[in-house]
């Protein structure tokens, strides 16, 4: 498989603030990387980080095998489609004029027309009076429309209205299938587990797993709502993978990690009244690695 | 690189247009007073002997002859009204192609293509420079025709040797903006230490002109350099002064290139 991103120990400091530290993970080509977090956990530095908009304190970023060390790293950009946020459109011009600037910039357009259609866009109004899902299509059009084999997106379906976010996925995946690899930031985990091969977690600037969402969803997390017809004591049930979440009336829910075959022989031993298992969504495993 | 020269020209039309009209206008309106001033000449000079010396010198009518139409236009227009116009015009443009741009994220536009920074920083730079001379071939030599429409007596090299100054006066303003907007994320910042430094200069300028204790003070000025009599009645420009505007043109655009070429563009 060919390696389109390598991110070697990736470090961005603003002064004190350690924005990225330490961040490594490589992208395969096709693969749909979902770049997952809450807000401020450097996801968005990271994207700058690989578009040079802002440049490392440490570490290396490899595109396409143009190295963010060397002077002709901005090369690889000819293969990358950003994503530009509606808000850092420019006011002033027609959103014709951001597709021919696009044009002027990364060379004629076969699909422009063709994207215009299917986002159903208007792009003869300014930019200053279109609507914040308008502005987003545009900025989606205009990703698109060089044909890229990267796609690089932060939070690219903000402001897309449902019926758009499907037409969004749909050609993701389309572009995915055709060999194009895609990393989007998002804070939407139902989006993430739709559309993405590949999850990255970060956290306070420090990548905290990087797994293929089969494996995140085989990670074994259970909730569990048991009553009991005796008085248990809870210590009797905690251990190093199982945690009391709540106690309720004659009993307890918990959560179990790993597999149930010790957590089960153990309750095997108490009078159990009512039990309830049921594993956990992709949710639950996420709030689990934020917990660490 | 032609893209990007031509979108930002295009952006910076109207201002281009409008400052440029606007110094047009103002030389056609005193060409139009030049009867009147010619009249009123002996009113003139009297109210001048009135005035101390040295700030009939920072006015650049000491010794003047205000019957002519290069002093005319020396005095009420190169001398004051135009720097202004142009510094007006130079730091509004520079301030908005690079430090405007990352102030709004507008400049991922251009950054997320594969064109390297040095490129996008010189295709912005020339920008600048070609709408910096067409303002200042328009605002000195409309002069010309002017003169000829209405049949007066006019000195057409002085026109190119203010032209040429001028010229050199716009490099050193617009290599600090570009500078300041180059190391700056908002515009905001580069209108005011911009206008702070030009304003402290033309205050210095006059101070120094009524004080002679201050002299020494004057060679830190552009104003000192930028002299209109000389050029502009006397046909002379003082190499000295060309010198210092390109230098300093010169050296404040490499700075900014060196800046545009490692900064982080995030606000």
């Amino acid at each position: 498989m060919e390696t389109i991103l390598k991110v070697k120990n990736l470090k961005k400091y603003f002064g004190r603030v350690k924005a990225i530290d330490g961040v490594s993970f490589e992208v395969e080509k096709g693969e749909i990387l979902g770049f997952l977090g809450p807000n401020g956990a450097g996801k968005t530095t990271t994207i700058r980080c690989l578009l040079d908009f802002i440049r490392p304190s440490n570490g290396e970023i490899e595109i396409f095998g143009y190295s963010s060390r060397n002077p002709d790293f901005y090369k690889s950009r000819s293969k990358i489609g950003y994503l530009i946020a509606g808000s850092n459109l420019v006011e002033q011009w027609t959103g014709y004029d951001h597709l021919s600037y696009q044009e002027a910039l990364h060379g004629e357009s076969k699909i422009k027309n063709e994207l215009i259609k299917k986002f159903s866009f208007d792009p003869k109004p300014k930019v200053k009076n279109l609507s914040t899902g308008n502005r987003q299509k545009l900025g989606l059009i205009m990703t698109l429309m060089s044909e890229p084999e990267f796609l690089v997106m932060d939070e690219p379906t903000a402001s897309l209205d449902p019926i758009l976010q499907e037409e969004f996925y749909k050609i993701i995946r389309k572009l995915s299938s055709e060999g194009v690899t895609v990393f989007m930031s998002s804070h939407n985990l139902a989006e993430v587990e739709k559309v993405c091969s590949k999850v990255a977690m970060i956290k306070s600037g420090k990548l905290i797993t990087v797994q293929k969402i089969s494996a995140l969803e085989g990670k074994k997390i259970h909730s569990v709502k048991i009553t009991f017809s005796e008085k248990v004591s809870k210590d009797l049930l905690v251990d190093k993978n199982t945690e009391i979440q709540e106690e309720i009336p004659n009993g307890f829910e918990l959560s179990v990690k790993g597999e149930m075959d010790a957590f089960i022989k153990k309750i095997a031993k108490l009078k159990i009244e009512s039990i309830s298992i049921m594993q956990a969504n992709l949710e639950e495993i996420f709030l689990e690695f934020y917990k660490k | 690189m032609i893209a990007i020269i031509k979108r930002a020209l295009r952006d910076r039309f109207i201002p281009f247009i409008s400052y440029s009209i606007g110094g047009i206008v103002l030389v056609w309106m005193y060409i139009a007073l030049l009867p009147s001033v010619q009249q009123s000449q002996v009113q003139l000079q009297d109210v001048m002997k009135a005035m101390p010396e040295g700030l009939m010198k920072a006015l650049g009518v000491s010794g003047v002859n205000l019957a002519s139409l290069e002093a005319l236009l020396a005095m009420k227009q190169y001398n004051m009204i135009w720097p202004l116009l142009m510094i007006f015009f130079i730091v509004s443009f520079a301030g908005g192609m690079i430090a405007g741009e990352v102030e709004n994220r507008t400049i991922e536009i251009v950054l997320s293509s594969a064109k390297s920074r040095a490129k996008i920083f010189f295709s912005k730079y020339l920008s600048g420079i070609i709408y910096l001379i067409l303002f200042v071939v328009a605002t000195t030599l409309c002069a010309i025709p002017m003169a000829k429409l209405y049949g007066y007596e006019y000195a057409a090299p002085n026109y190119y040797t203010l032209m040429y100054l001028s010229l050199c006066f716009g490099l050193a303003v617009y290599g600090l903006s570009i500078l300041f907007s180059s190391l700056f994320s908002s515009r905001g910042k580069v209108y005011g230490i911009s206008g702070i430094l030009f304003v402290a200069m033309y205050v210095l300028f006059i101070l120094v002109s009524l004080k002679d204790s201050l002299k020494n003070l004057q060679y830190i000025s552009f104003f000192y350099y930028y002299n209109i009599n000389d050029a502009l009645i006397h046909n002379k420009i003082d190499g000295l002064s060309v010198f210092v505007f390109l230098s300093i043109g010169l050296i404040a655009s490499l700075l900014a290139l060196i800046i545009f070429l490692d900064r982080d563009f995030a606000v």
